[in-house]
């Protein structure tokens, strides 16, 4: 059985990104970051990690930060949670995300930022 | 819609790459402000000023990268350890903190089957996690067990430190840190907290503390013997 649920919010999240885009800050339009932004993130954290070419706004973290869906009690959610944004897409496309093996699903408390 | 290889191709052209024969592509290597190669980062640990019953670099290690006992002994992570030395003719003893010796030689390096123990290029020994498959040969390689596996599920990572369940792992030198031009955090901390035992500089700069000390005090390397060039110096050893 196709599951309805993710596939009607990628239907209202297609619809609802463009008027986003402007003000997003995001690297790139959403239908591009849609495409993209494995390859976006693949490439700068090669950069990053073994050059130590460190782009402020490029890392992961920075995705996390601006992404981050919160839950009832306003705490945000990690990826184990359907609700998180990077599940949205990935569970109805069955596309294993191995970031949050090593990578914090979920923004840092501000003490914990160097 | 353009094919992808179409549009690789277009863009990669209009970035200033020539095409040397059909497929042979010359793409010039960019300028990124990224590690210095210039500079050797480096520590010296004056082991006379290290007390035994002090832990603040381990704390504050631990604290900066998020690494501390899981409980399993010893396949806990390990970033830095105090190890105490008896030498067995006189029963003196010292102690002295143990971390990755970031070597010009690194065996870790020499031993990796995947590329993902690397030598960033100011120096710095890393693990790349995203090509590490956590077969422990650096472990076994590094002569002063530096390096640590990451046995149990993590989570609430530092945001500038991912670690993962598989994967090996070291001190960072706080990469991080030293990106933002900052000192490690083991430094501070025993600068502040400790005896002021550890002086972190730059191996190329003449005139900066760290080279001046090493001019006036004999420090050698942990394991000097396998000429690795570890850029961890102690003296008092």
């Amino acid at each position: 059985m196709i599951p309805v649920r993710p596939l009607v919010g990628l239907l209202v999240l297609a619809v609802a990104a463009p008027a986003l885009a402007a003000e997003s800050g995001c690297l790139a339009p959403p239908d591009r970051m849609r495409r993209v932004h494995m390859d976006l993130l693949r490439h700068d954290r090669d950069q990053a990690v073994r050059l130590g070419v460190q782009r402020p706004g490029h890392g992961l973290a920075a995705c996390i930060d601006c992404h981050a869906r919160k839950d009832e009690a306003g705490r945000a959610v990690p990826a184990s949670d359907s609700r998180h944004f990077c599940a949205g897409c990935h569970r109805a496309a069955a596309v294993a995300v191995d970031c949050f093996a090593c990578h914090r699903s979920i923004p840092a408390p501000p003490e914990t930022t160097p | 819609m353009t094919p992808r290889r179409t549009f690789l191709v277009a863009a990669l052209t209009g970035a200033g790459m020539a095409t040397l024969a059909p497929g042979l592509l010359l793409i010039p290597a960019q300028a990124a402000a990224g590690a210095d190669p210039a500079r050797r980062f480096a520590i010296l640990i004056d082991v006379t000023r290290c007390s035994a019953d002090c832990t603040a670099c381990v704390t504050a290690c631990q604290a900066e990268q998020g690494w501390g006992p899981q409980g399993l002994g010893a396949a806990d992570p390990h970033w830095v350890r105090k190890v105490e030395a008896t030498d067995p003719t006189t029963g003196s003893t010292l102690s002295l903190p143990v971390l990755c010796q970031h070597c010009d030689n690194p065996p870790c390096v020499d031993v990796c089957p995947t590329g993902a123990s690397f030598v960033r290029p100011d120096g710095i020994v890393l693990v790349d996690r995203h090509r590490c498959i956590g077969c422990r040969f650096c472990q076994m390689a590094c002569p002063v067990k530096a390096r640590s596996f990451v046995a149990a599920p993590q989570d609430d990572q530092r945001p500038h430190m991912p670690r993962g369940q598989g994967t090996v792992e070291a001190c960072t030198l706080c990469v991080h840190r030293l990106d933002a031009g900052r000192q490690p955090a083991c430094v501070e901390a025993c600068g502040r907290d400790g005896g002021g035992a550890m002086l972190f500089g730059d191996l190329t700069d003449p005139d900066g503390p760290l080279v001046r000390a090493l001019a006036a005090r004999a420090a050698s390397s942990l394991r000097a013997d396998l000429g690795l060039g570890g850029r961890i110096r102690y003296a008092g050893l």
